[in-house]
């Protein structure tokens, strides 16, 4: 039988430098998470602006009577940037942003948003213990990736560029096609993410398995936990995989191995052939496929506990969702081959990760009705998190069924590297996520700072930044089905593309206004911190442990672990008399049970429910 | 050579089949910790009995093993496939062996047993699919 | 169940007992397997689709060598549970000689790698009596070679270090028979390192020579 586990109290330290830059406090850390994402978003977000800059108006646009009409300087940063053009942007500059965009957002802005952030903060508070298992690997976790950043952004001012050959590091591309330090630094400061992604993945696992509060079963976690649990594996599985790969992309492109180009010797006699290229895609997208799982489990897991909490109704089949995201962990893991369609890979095995590849939509459909269930008959209020949430289940339907003609071996041959991929996987793994992620910062600022943020404010920041992200994404699904290629710096070369030019600059202007609108969010923000109204313990009246706390918590969060005796998702019950809800630290409806110890199946692998 | 889907999702089964039939006989040797609770201890601690039999016992079986290893390929120097299976049986016997005893896997709670099972089992499905496509480009050689 | 551990605590629990230590460590051994797989499927994909695997003018690994290098690795792992359990009957200096033989064990490993890749990388005399250095570019046979024993060779320096701090903290008697689980995580994780070779012995030296 598995024991828990619980930390002594401890003081916390007084000196600043202990307390809040190399802190061992899950709260801090969450909240340096926090930061340290924010500002990859910003930098992710300007490079996203400069692609939809240079796709607006592409070098060959042509212009009436046809003149060629060109680029126009990108504003600002163009002229520092590149005085000799006039401020237009170089298409080598085009495949950079396309390539840093793609990693700066996946690896280090919503990663760390969600499991980084939200997961040091919640995980804790939520499963009733002190802080995480081991806090001093906590702290080497977050001060891990700031050298991992620190590589991507030093990667920009090396001579060449930063790595120009996409997010998925193709390998010709990346080794032969990029002498220079730029791609090296970028696969460095990957390497480095990862191990601070393992570092914190194996923490959260112990720290959910291990340190529960008493009668916190599983079963009774809430879904925001068993989202981040089964990030958690995922990121300790697969990303030591992508490590070894950009370690062998290292080897070829500093020892002149073999792994993935073909050697010099290959021509001499007696030597073998050399690497093989589909080598390096299969490696890389067994973890590529986990990966975009990873990116979106935190924001399933939140949203459909928001969903609940404001819809003031259990969540619609708890059981199923926890099973429904463990099945779709399984099935990641063989669907990886639907990102190699057309790379030349076996056909017959592209069949069988199709089939697999449809099998996984199952468990995401299942997880998209329960939020309906959720929300059916339930008295919603629609605060600012709840319309966030109701956001990513909009944007993640459009997603998902998107996915479906993606992952048909025959439609792929067409829609492989066009921008309908783009679009799917942007609804999905951006739109979803940081929709879900703005709804969690919105819903948790005031536990971690204490104060309110503006609703008012929030509610217009959700409405355009809704409106435009769908307009942005769904342009890009309608031009891709037309056939416009990805990764392109000058799509106006191509006749045939001339009628979606038009389409282009809408989705740029609608891409630019999602990316001022969260000016609305920084001032909420910045606001809120400063000046927002005082939170009280519990400003949103939700049943997760963490609402039974002060806002901010103590530093050692619980003066005494709770017992719980049921799940987070007491809303509405009849027979609770005061209140339309009941904590989960409270005792059960019918009083505590007469002999608290005896027969209670509080145990690590038992299922209970109250 | 050009494998037919069929004959690939049967390989596959098998090779999933063989993979899990091994977990399950390991699985049989790991305490599910379903004894009476450990007694209160306090000052005086569960007595803890020595195995040195055992562990020398085991190191005796791993020395076998490595000699059995190195004179399997001089018998079947001519049937590379009965030699690789071989060989692969005998590395996964030792390195069984080093995780059951050595590590203690055996005595250890289900929880800890399904964490390795789910890296292992991720382990057999990326193999076999990757040499599947590109394994078998040229054909298998020698 | 129903006691609440804090694994700070004074109370010495039972040896063996799942400490979150110990948990991380296996979790951690699940991940690092991973990356292994990750080297490993690459050679036998590399090697499969090769026509000839080892050119004419490169020699076959040395299986001899090797093979008392893996003895080697089994007796350190065999001398690690003897420390373990030499600390779990309260024998703290036993213990300490049993770390230090297995340290030894470790640093003579990584120097027969050592040596074996320092001979292969100026050069040795094959069957056919040709001299050539077998750099890591000489084709997929050597790249995976030099990258899966170099990512293992990388472990064991590892917990070669991670063994010598443990006995420099046993030697100054930081580690009691309370302490039993930190020798065991260590344990873990050098029985991991010695399980890897195993298999990386096998599938490395063993297959191609014969």
């Amino acid at each position: 039988m598995l024991r828990r586990y619980e930390h002594h109290i401890h003081e916390p330290p007084t000196n600043p430098i202990w307390k809040y830059v190399f802190s061992y406090d899950h709260k801090i850390i969450g909240i340096q998470f926090l930061i340290y994402a924010l500002f990859f978003l910003a930098v992710g977000g300007l490079l996203a602006m400069m692609i939809r800059w240079q796709l607006a108006w592409p070098a060959s646009l042509p212009g009436p009577d046809g003149t060629i009409l060109g680029s126009k300087p990108f504003p600002i940063l163009g002229m520092m940037l590149w005085p000799n053009s006039g401020g237009i942007m170089p298409p080598d500059f085009y495949n950079i942003a396309v390539t840093m965009h793609g990693s700066i957002m996946v690896f280090f802005a919503i990663s760390p948003l969600l499991a980084g952030a939200f997961g040091n903060f919640l995980i804790p508070l939520q499963i009733g213990a002190r802080d995480m298992a081991f806090p001093f690997l906590n702290m080497l976790s977050f001060w891990t990736m700031v050298p991992a950043g620190i590589l991507m952004i030093a990667s920009f001012f090396v001579e060449g560029g930063a790595a120009q050959s996409g997010w998925t590091a193709y390998a010709p591309l990346s080794t032969v096609a990029a002498p220079g330090l730029g791609q090296s630094l970028w696969l460095l400061g990957i390497i480095l993410a990862g191990v601070a992604s393992i570092m914190g993945g194996t923490n959260y696992i112990t720290t959910i398995i291990l340190y529960r509060a008493p009668g916190m079963t599983m079963m009774r976690l809430p879904l925001t936990i068993w989202g981040l649990f089964f990030t958690a594996v995922l990121n300790v599985l697969y990303l030591p995989v992508v490590a070894s790969g950009f370690m062998m992309l290292l080897l070829d492109r500093h020892l002149m191995t073999t792994f993935f180009t073909t050697g010099v010797y290959a021509a001499a006699e007696g030597f073998a052939p050399g690497g093989q290229v589909l080598l390096y895609q299969h490696i890389f997208w067994v973890f590529g496929h986990p990966e975009v799982y990873i990116v979106i489990l935190p924001a399933w897991g939140m949203v459909s506990d928001l969903l609940s909490f404001f819809a003031r109704k259990p969540a619609f089949g708890y059981r199923e969702t926890v099973l429904a995201m463990g099945m779709i962990c399984v099935l990641s893991t063989v669907v990886w081959g639907h990102h190699m369609f057309v790379s030349g890979m076996n056909p017959y095995l592209g069949r069988v990760f199709s089939m697999a590849t449809f099998m996984v939509s199952i468990p995401s459909a299942i997880l998209f009705l329960n939020w309906l269930g959720t929300l059916y008959k339930g008295s919603i209020r629609f605060t600012t998190p709840m319309l966030f949430s109701l956001s990513v289940i909009f944007v993640f339907g459009l997603g998902g069924l998107t996915g479906l003609f993606n992952g048909s071996q025959g439609l792929d041959l067409y829609l492989h590297d066009s921008y309908f991929v783009v679009g799917h996987f942007h609804f999905t793994m951006a739109a979803s996520v940081f929709l879900g992620g703005l709804g969690a910062v919105y819903f948790w600022f005031p536990k971690m700072f204490g104060r309110m943020m503006n609703e008012p404010l929030g509610k217009v920041h959700w409405l355009l930044t809704t409106i435009s992200v769908t307009i942005v994404f769904a342009g890009m699904m309608y031009v891709g089905a037309y056939g416009h290629m990805r990764r392109v710096a000058d799509p106006a070369v191509y006749q045939f593309l001339h009628p979606m030019l038009k389409v282009n600059t809408m989705v740029s202007m609608a891409a630019f206004c999602a990316f001022f609108s969260q000016a609305l969010f920084a001032a909420n923000l910045i606001h809120g911190f400063f000046a927002g109204p005082p939170a009280g313990d519990n400003p949103w009246e939700c049943t997760t442990l963490e609402w039974s706390l002060s806002s901010p918590p103590k530093p050692h969060n619980f003066d005494e672990i709770p017992t719980v005796h049921h799940g987070p998702f007491e809303y509405n019950n009849p027979e609770i008399d005061d209140k339309d809800w009941l904590g989960q630290w409270e005792p059960p409806i019918g009083g505590l049970p007469e002999a608290p110890e005896a027969g209670a199946s509080d145990d690590a692998g038992e299922e209970g429910e109250e | 050579m050009n494998p037919s889907m069929p004959s690939m999702a049967l390989l596959d089964l098998i090779f999933l089949g063989v993979g899990g039939a091994l977990l399950a006989m390991m699985h049989l040797l790991v305490d599910h910790g379903d004894h009476a609770p450990e007694p209160e201890v306090e000052e005086e601690e569960a007595e803890y009995h020595p195995h040195t039999a055992l562990y020398l016992g085991i190191f005796g079986a791993l020395c076998a093993l490595t000699v059995v290893e190195l004179l399997v390929p001089q018998m079947f120097a001519s049937f590379f496939g009965v030699l690789v299976i071989s060989l692969m049986v005998l590395a996964f016997a030792k390195a069984g062996l080093v995780g059951m005893f050595f590590m203690h896997l055996k005595d250890e709670e289900w929880q800890v047993y399904l964490t390795i099972s789910i890296a292992v089992v991720g382990i057999l499905l990326m193999i076999p699919y990757i040499v599947w496509d590109i394994g078998v480009i040229y054909g298998v050689y020698v | 169940m129903g006691h609440d551990k804090d694994h700070h605590e004074d109370e010495i629990l039972p040896h063996g007992t799942l400490t979150p230590g110990k948990f991380c460590m296996w979790v951690f051994l699940g991940s690092d397997a991973m990356g292994f797989a990750a080297f490993i499927s690459a050679y036998i994909v590399l090697r499969m689709a090769s026509p000839q695997w080892i050119p004419d003018t490169l020699p076959e690994p040395p299986v001899v060598l090797t093979g008392i290098n893996t003895f080697i690795l089994i007796c350190s792992s065999v001398t690690m549970v003897f420390a373990y359990q030499s600390i779990c009957q309260g024998k703290v200096r036993a213990m300490n000689n049993w770390l230090l033989a297995t340290l030894i064990g470790g640093i003579v490993f990584l120097g027969i790698q050592y040596v074996e890749w320092s001979h292969l990388l100026h050069g040795m005399e094959t069957a056919e009596g040709q001299w050539y250095p077998m750099t890591p570019d000489t084709g997929p046979y050597a790249a995976t070679f030099y990258a899966c024993t170099g990512y293992h060779g990388l472990h064991v320096t590892v917990g070669v270090i991670y063994i010598f701090v443990m006995w420099v903290r046993g030697m100054l008697g930081h580690i009691q028979e309370k302490d039993s689980s930190e020798i065991e995580i260590l344990g873990l994780y050098w029985h991991f390192v010695d399980l890897v070779w195993i298999i990386l012995f096998t599938i490395i030296y063993l297959i191609p020579a014969f």
